[in-house]
């Protein structure tokens, strides 16, 4: 079913929506959530959630991509869960993407009190914007569906060690790109 | 704002950016190997793990308690006799791509070792025209056979591509809940059929063991390739046991895919008389490669200077490349300034590929032409330094380079440094 007919379903209530979304986005929320939380369990918990929280979303809420969309509300269930559970649960790879993005944030205060949410992803969306096509990718799938570098590499036909020299670039460029922008960092 | 805080904020980015990062498929720039369209990649591994392990099935558990829709399944039934019924479930999800073997190298069979592969039926006589090549893997083990790809061609024909492995063949299509299993001759089959909305086709896949064999087969077109994906899948059931041990490889052809420094790249045999002795001020060598297997045979440079940067290839000329090369006095080929942005509405679609990358011969190449395949635009977070990419030909030897931040004048010291070599 196209992502129009089901979000027209959640407009009317109809609880096949929820069916419906499973039956397409089903592997694509849990992938996301077990990358965060390498735990089988809690990215079905999670993902379960992630249909609630559509369910209770739309409407009002009209998103144009769905995919995109549960993207978002899984990440962020998946980082509660992740807060929740503690270190001792916090798997290796997501610390280390983690702390990649630490390096983007080294004075922190300031950019929390400078900033609304969401006006830095819009400065780091238009920095990705003026990048090359592989760059945004490997970026965003770092960054946003939380692959690891082998997946990355596998994905993108290309070795670890480049797509760890073209994050670490991207991160360096990205880190000069907002304090251009009067991000204190 | 803490670390958890930007990751969140992260979340937040441009949905285009996320649907353009969950569309991109990629072809290996280097290895030419590939496991057919079943062989995934290794978060499809993972995904697939998780597949196997039962997370996934069954359907799960949704708010209001509705279970998801029945896989619209089509049944395919033996038009001569009734010996079989071949059910094709409903996938939803392709995972798609290219399976990176190390050490790769190949080899087609020859008669008798596709009559050992994929033995026939001695009673029944074989409509299918057949080739088929090895991909072997070179490991500290020796060299080991991966898999067999194989072009069934059927005599009203349709072609369907198998592969046979000793390992088994990670599905990259997936459906939710159980699949409805087939059985022909005795061997049970999943199959079944994507819709690939990207061009309207329809992909048909089967795959089942058969004698500690894994078969993958798949095929893609219309109704008249549902009937030929049963009829194939009941030729190859009916078929003797595998002998792969009939395949013998090759001598290993000669293989590298080494990291080098700049001094080793110009003392390069082959290339390194095509490498600048400089490079232009300020940029940083990300690393020189030299690749070498059955296709391909290059060396490369990289460097980089902020958000700008320069790739310089050296390379035997390819019959593909031939197709590039153009004359200076055939500006249409290559003058951008021709050309408005964006150039995909601009250019003639015959000229798409010339133009994008077009291959001057050093003889003709000019400071001029340079200037033509020169363009700036500004870019968020990037210089607006001057960009280009093209090829330069000396004798069957190809430059190919691509520089963002270097003038004209600068790359064309660079090319015509080689000449004086």
């Amino acid at each position: 079913m196209e992502d129009r007919q089901i979000i027209d379903l959640y407009w009317q209530r109809n609880q096949q929506a929820v069916a419906e979304t499973s039956l397409k986005y089903s592997t694509y929320v849990r992938r996301i959530a077990y990358n965060i939380l390498t735990n089988h369990a809690d990215a079905e918990e999670c993902e379960n959630d992630t249909y609630v929280a559509a369910w209770n979303a739309i409407p009002p809420t009209r998103p144009e991509r769905l995919s995109a969309f549960l993207g978002r509300i899984v990440r962020n269930i998946a980082l509660d869960l992740l807060d929740y559970n503690k270190a001792a649960k916090r798997n290796g790879e997501f610390n280390l993407i983690v702390s990649e993005l630490s390096e983007l944030i080294a004075s922190n205060e300031d950019v929390e009190a400078s900033f609304a949410e969401g006006e830095l992803a819009a400065l780091i969306s238009r920095f990705l914007r003026g990048t090359d096509g592989d760059t945004r990718i490997v970026f965003v799938r770092r960054y946003w569906h939380s692959n690891s570098i082998r997946d990355i590499a596998k994905q993108m036909h290309m070795s670890e060690s480049k797509v760890k020299s073209m994050l670490f670039r991207t991160r360096n460029k990205l880190r000069l790109y907002l304090q251009q922008e009067g991000v204190v960092l | 704002m803490n670390f958890n805080a930007i990751y969140r904020e992260i979340g937040l980015l441009d949905e285009a950016l996320i649907i353009e990062a969950e569309k991109e498929k990629r072809s290996h720039p280097h290895l030419r190997h590939w496991l057919s369209m079943a062989a995934c990649l290794a978060i499809v591994v993972a995904v697939a793990a998780i597949w196997q392990s039962g997370l996934l099935t069954p359907a799960p558990t949704t708010p209001g308690g509705v279970p998801p829709a029945t896989n619209p399944a089509i049944v395919v039934k033996d038009a001569d006799s009734d010996r079989y019924a071949l059910t094709l479930n409903h996938a939803t999800t392709a995972m798609a791509a290219r399976r990176v073997i190390e050490g790769h190298f190949w080899q087609r069979l020859t008669e008798a070792e596709l009559a050992a592969v994929f033995p026939t039926d001695g009673e029944r006589e074989s409509s299918y025209t057949v080739t088929a090549t090895a991909n072997f893997s070179i490991t500290e083990m020796g060299t080991l056979l991966v898999d067999v790809v194989a072009q069934f061609v059927s005599g009203e024909g349709i072609t369907a591509q198998v592969t046979a492995s000793h390992e088994e063949i990670i599905k990259c299509y997936l459906m939710d809940g159980e699949p409805v299993l087939s059985e022909i001759g005795g061997v049970s089959i999943d199959a079944g059929y994507f819709d690939d909305t990207s061009d309207g086709s329809v992909l048909y896949y089967a795959d089942f063991k058969l004698d500690n064999v894994y078969y993958y087969v798949e095929m893609n077109g219309d109704k008249a390739e549902q009937a030929e994906l049963a009829a194939l899948i009941d030729h190859l059931t009916a078929g003797d046991k595998a002998d792969f041990a009939a395949i013998i490889p090759n001598q290993p052809p000669v293989m590298r895919d080494d990291n080098l420094t700049l001094e080793e790249a110009r003392a390069d045999e082959t290339f390194g008389a095509f490498i600048p002795e400089r490079f232009p001020d300020g940029y940083a060598l990300n690393g020189v490669n030299r690749f070498v297997n059955q296709k391909d045979d290059y060396l490369s440079v990289s460097l980089s200077k902020g958000m700008d940067d320069f790739t310089w290839r050296v390379s035997r000329l390819g019959d593909e490349d031939k197709r590039r090369i153009t004359s200076a006095a055939d500006t249409q080929n290559y003058d951008l300034s021709l050309y408005t942005i964006p150039r995909a509405d601009s250019v003639p679609e015959a000229l798409w590929k010339i133009v994008d990358r077009p291959i001057f011969y050093i003889e003709e190449l000019t400071l001029e032409v340079v200037k033509a395949r020169s363009y700036r635009i500004s870019e968020a977070g990037g210089s607006d330094g001057w960009r280009m990419s093209f090829g330069v030909l000396y004798d069957d030897v190809l430059v190919e380079l691509t520089t963002k931040g270097i003038t004209p004048e600068v790359v064309f010291g660079l090319i015509t440094e080689i000449t004086h070599k």
